[in-house]
């Protein structure tokens, strides 16, 4: 039987692909997100029988399978071929992933206080309220780094093309 | 302008992944905390598990407490009934005690009357024409050999019988008085009492010295006390029934 910590560590490796196919099928990232919880809770109660290497070939079954349901739910007059939507694969490879990797190189180079304001915005999801609380900024202020950030970043972009 | 509005939107762009990169951290986060949910939740159904038993036990003996409680009222009764028929015994030996006295003594005892048998008219059946039937009326032999003896019963009977008017301090103490009847000479035909009213009526032609006061219990018919006034013999009763 598999134990906690191994089942955790299979599915939130498998959880990027899981959301971007369920989001393949679905189409709205938050109901593709409900899809792959109901499929890890399923998965969960079948944790006794379950193998490792079988899991990501179940759990993309399991989670096409809910999606396809939340899909009929969403759009009941909307005909759904099914088999298709079975068959389709989402790739290995995150194609966000690329470019990422590149926001982040760039962001980095940004000043700290410029840093921190778009890692808190972008990445942490916070608001604009929330990031002045938290930092101890006006709301001109923070407009006003959050401005020259974008245009930090832009200038980035231009030297990285011309690179 | 182009150029710019192209580094604008892939700007954009890298902005929009780090903001779905963000999203997906969170999202992983949020499936972590479901797994240890689930594991927790697991890990309590266990220790309820494991708590089954007792709870078995408990549960038995919450029933079986209840049986008790549901059986208990039946067993209350049975000791009131049981006062009653003790009191009724004990009235019942009391009056065969009596009895043997009176056929010693030839005193008349009233026959004990249960206690809730009331708010009826009964009319007065005394021991003495059973005692009559057993002393009075021997062998032809006994009636010669005891000849005196009845006519002293009588006597003594009437002198017994006429109790002092001024001595009433006993009265009520005793749960089932008996009462001391005049004996049958004395006695109209049409006397009568009620005992639901405690009352006690003559007709007589011939009217009598003393007026036996009336049968006073503790309570009345509706179980109220009661009142003591009644006990010193103040109210005095007499309802002549025509």
């Amino acid at each position: 039987m598999m134990t906690t910590e191994e089942f955790k560590q299979n599915i939130l490796g498998l959880q990027p692909r899981l959301q971007r196919t369920a989001e393949g099928i679905v189409g709205d990232p938050d109901s593709a997100a409900d899809a792959v919880q109901e499929a890890v809770i399923t998965l969960w109660e079948q944790r006794a029988t379950l193998k490792a290497q079988d899991m990501e070939r179940l759990s993309l079954t399991i989670v096409k399978r809910r999606s396809i349901d939340m899909l009929r739910k969403q759009k009941p007059t909307v005909s759904i071929d099914t088999e298709q939507l079975m068959q389709w694969e989402v790739p290995d490879e995150d194609p966000l992933e690329e470019r990422y990797q590149l926001a982040r190189k760039l962001v980095d180079q940004l000043p700290e206080r410029q840093r921190n304001a778009i890692l808190m915005k972008y990445e942490k999801g916070l608001s604009n309220k929330e990031i002045e609380r938290a930092t101890g900024m006006s709301s001109t202020h923070l407009y006003a780094t959050l401005s020259r950030a974008y245009k930090a970043l832009r200038n980035a972009m231009i030297q990285n093309k011309e690179e | 302008m182009k150029e710019e509005n192209e580094i604008t939107e892939e700007v954009r762009e890298l902005l929009d992944s780090l903001e779905q990169h963000g999203a997906n951290a969170r999202r992983q986060k949020e499936l972590s905390d479901l797994i240890d949910s689930l594991a927790a939740g697991t890990s309590l159904r266990a220790k309820h598990r494991r708590l089954y038993p007792i709870w078995w036990i408990v549960g038995a003996a919450a029933a079986c407490l209840l049986l008790w409680l549901l059986a208990r009222p039946t067993f209350k009764e049975t000791p009131n009934m049981n006062e009653e028929i003790l009191v009724e015994e004990i009235g019942v030996k009391d009056t065969i005690q009596k009895e043997n006295e009176t056929i010693e003594e030839s005193v008349i005892l009233e026959e004990p009357v249960p206690k809730k048998l009331l708010a009826e008219e009964t009319p007065i059946k005394t021991k003495k024409t059973q005692n009559q039937s057993t002393i009075i009326k021997p062998t032809p032999k006994a009636v010669e050999e005891n000849f005196v003896e009845p006519q002293l019963v009588e006597n003594t009977a009437i002198e017994s019988t006429k109790p002092e008017p001024t001595d009433t301090s006993n009265i009520g103490s005793n749960p089932i008085p008996n009462v001391v009847e005049e004996p049958i000479a004395v006695q109209s035909p049409h006397r009568r009492v009620i005992r639901s009213l405690n009352l006690v009526c003559y007709e007589c032609q011939k009217e009598p010295e003393y007026v036996p006061q009336a049968m006073i219990e503790d309570r009345t018919i509706f179980g109220q006390l009661q009142d003591p006034n009644m006990k010193n013999g103040s109210w005095a009763f007499e309802v002549k029934l025509y």
